[in-house]
């Protein structure tokens, strides 16, 4: 049972990393919270499933998901967040959250409410660990959000262009007296958050089904373990991610299922009691 | 090499720089000195593209500059070290420079990064420390260095010896000394007139957004207006 909850947890959790990143990444160069990112995670899903649909082979239509999700969270910024750069953060606020009801009615036109099951190579096969059974799709979501936080980590320690973005967190206006255009960094920082958000929705997919309203409460939970592990701190968002799938399966598991949001947020709660920088924050003195 | 024509800029309705000309020649140290509020950050500012002039015309080697966004200005061999340094905090010392070298090829980056440290020992001693956590005056060397990675022809300087000692003030200005002497031209603005006044060949006075005066270090060491609102 503990070992169950445990993994079960570890998946939920890796979703949430995942989408925790896309919320801390576009924090960190344009200092908003993109509420539209839910619904990057459900067309990542649809476009997979529409791929799908035509026949494409799987893997391809994994990774037009991801494209897509790319796409749609590059154009979200050049169309709308970068002409509203210097507007009030509330009007950007409303606008990310017009552009989510705007998606979620676009998918339902498109490909109607009804929850469809994505395909995935591994979800009828099981793999034997001792006494348990564990689904293989559950080690597939694991090791990709493994592979992925340790791009990510590379991309932002070990590249310039990952510097260029920090960078851009810091100080973006800096930035521009380097030479680097810090449109382009922010396009890509939507760009590559939005990746990472349409790959947890087609991971999901198989298992909790593609609908147009599925990035409502991925989205919420999400942007709470990005604010749990410290608004802007990509390592921090990703182990929050985590831990706050962790806490749900074990409230789930040895509370009740209609209480797991419940038990998290009031976790969440606390921690922002004791910590209202998140527990990864950091609060840098810095000398002037 | 760097021509301001009758550049006025406003911020909403208020008029920050009223008609201001000012010439900069190849190899020159020009200074632009004036109170809190004179406009003298405005003019760089304005320079550099991070705000549009409302009138007025900028050129760079003849080329008007007007409509050049701020990062391409710098491919353009212009750059400026900001008041208040602006280094990136949560960055190591070595990464700030890496990043000063954002525009050149990448197997240069290290090697440019070594000459633009030789001035700056102690930038080298800390090159794996944050950058915010480095003194005002470290902070000030890193970001004069972090400019000159791309071997600028033309550094634009604002306020660098703002908040620091007077001993900093000095060595800074040392510092910036070395690099015009190396073939380096130099446009900077100070609210320290005296260091500012020695420092260049030729200065500029600003009050209120406008240029009440101009001349030579020794026309602008004996000038009034400067003795009189400077000086003391």
């Amino acid at each position: 049972m503990f070992v169950d909850q445990l993994i079960n947890g570890i998946v939920l959790g890796s979703i949430y990393a995942l989408m925790a990143i896309g919320y801390t990444m576009v924090w960190n160069v344009l200092r908003f919270i993109n509420f539209a990112h839910g619904e990057v995670y459900m067309g990542g899903a649809f476009v997979s499933l529409y791929l799908l649909l035509l026949d494409t082979p799987i893997w391809l239509a994994y990774i037009g998901g991801v494209c897509a999700g790319a796409l749609l969270g590059y154009l979200m910024e050049k169309m709308v967040y970068m002409r509203m750069r210097s507007a009030p953060k509330l009007n950007l606020l409303i606008a990310a959250i017009g552009i989510s009801i705007v998606l979620q009615n676009l998918a339902q036109y498109i490909w109607g409410a009804t929850p469809e099951r994505l395909t995935s190579p591994f979800l009828s096969k099981n793999i034997a660990i001792g006494d348990m059974m564990i689904n293989q799709h559950y080690i597939f979501i694991i090791i990709l959000t493994i592979v992925v936080m340790i791009a990510l980590e590379l991309f932002i320690n070990r590249t310039l262009m990952g510097k260029a973005v920090q960078a851009a967190s810091q100080n973006i206006n800096a930035t521009q007296l380097m030479g680097i255009n810090a449109n382009k960094i922010i396009s890509i920082t939507f760009a590559i958050g939005s990746a990472v958000g349409a790959l947890a929705g087609i991971l999901v997919g198989p298992v909790f089904l593609v609908y147009p309203t599925m990035g409502v409460f991925a989205g919420l939970k999400g942007f709470t373990a990005s604010v749990m592990g410290g608004m802007g701190n990509i390592p921090g968002a990703m182990i929050a991610g985590l831990l706050l799938g962790i806490i749900e399966s074990f409230a789930a598991g040895f509370i009740s299922s209609g209480y797991r949001d419940a038990v998290a947020m009031v976790i969440l709660l606390f921690i922002l009691l004791v910590r209202p920088q998140g527990i990864f924050g950091k609060v840098i003195q810095q000398k002037v | 090499m760097l021509n301001v024509e009758n550049v006025s800029t406003y911020y909403g309705q208020i008029c920050a720089l009223d008609n201001v000309s000012i010439k900069v020649e190849e190899k020159e140290a020009v200074s632009v000195i004036g109170s809190n509020g004179a406009g003298k950050s405005t003019l760089l500012k304005t320079i550099i593209g991070e705000l549009r002039p409302k009138n007025g015309d900028i050129q760079l080697s003849g080329r008007s500059i007007i409509n050049e966004k701020t990062f391409k200005l710098v491919s353009r061999g212009m750059t400026l070290v900001p008041e208040g340094r602006h280094v990136f905090p949560l960055l190591s010392v070595w990464d700030n420079l890496l990043l000063g070298g954002y525009t050149i090829p990448s197997r240069e980056r290290h090697q440019r990064a070594e000459e633009v440290t030789e001035p700056f020992p102690i930038l080298r001693e800390r090159k794996d420390q944050l950058a915010g956590l480095l003194s005002g005056g470290e902070q000030q060397m890193l970001a004069i260095a972090r400019a000159m990675m791309t071997s600028p022809r033309l550094l634009l300087l604002d306020e660098p010896s703002m908040g620091l000692s007077p001993k900093l003030v000095y060595e800074v200005y040392e510092k910036i000394s070395d690099l015009h002497l190396q073939g380096t031209t130099i446009l900077l603005v100070d609210q320290n007139a005296e260091m500012a006044i020695d420092f260049c060949s030729r200065g500029y006075v600003l009050m209120a957004g406008s240029l009440v005066g101009h001349g030579s270090k020794s026309e602008l060491k004996e000038s009034e207006i400067v003795h009189r609102s400077y000086l003391g």
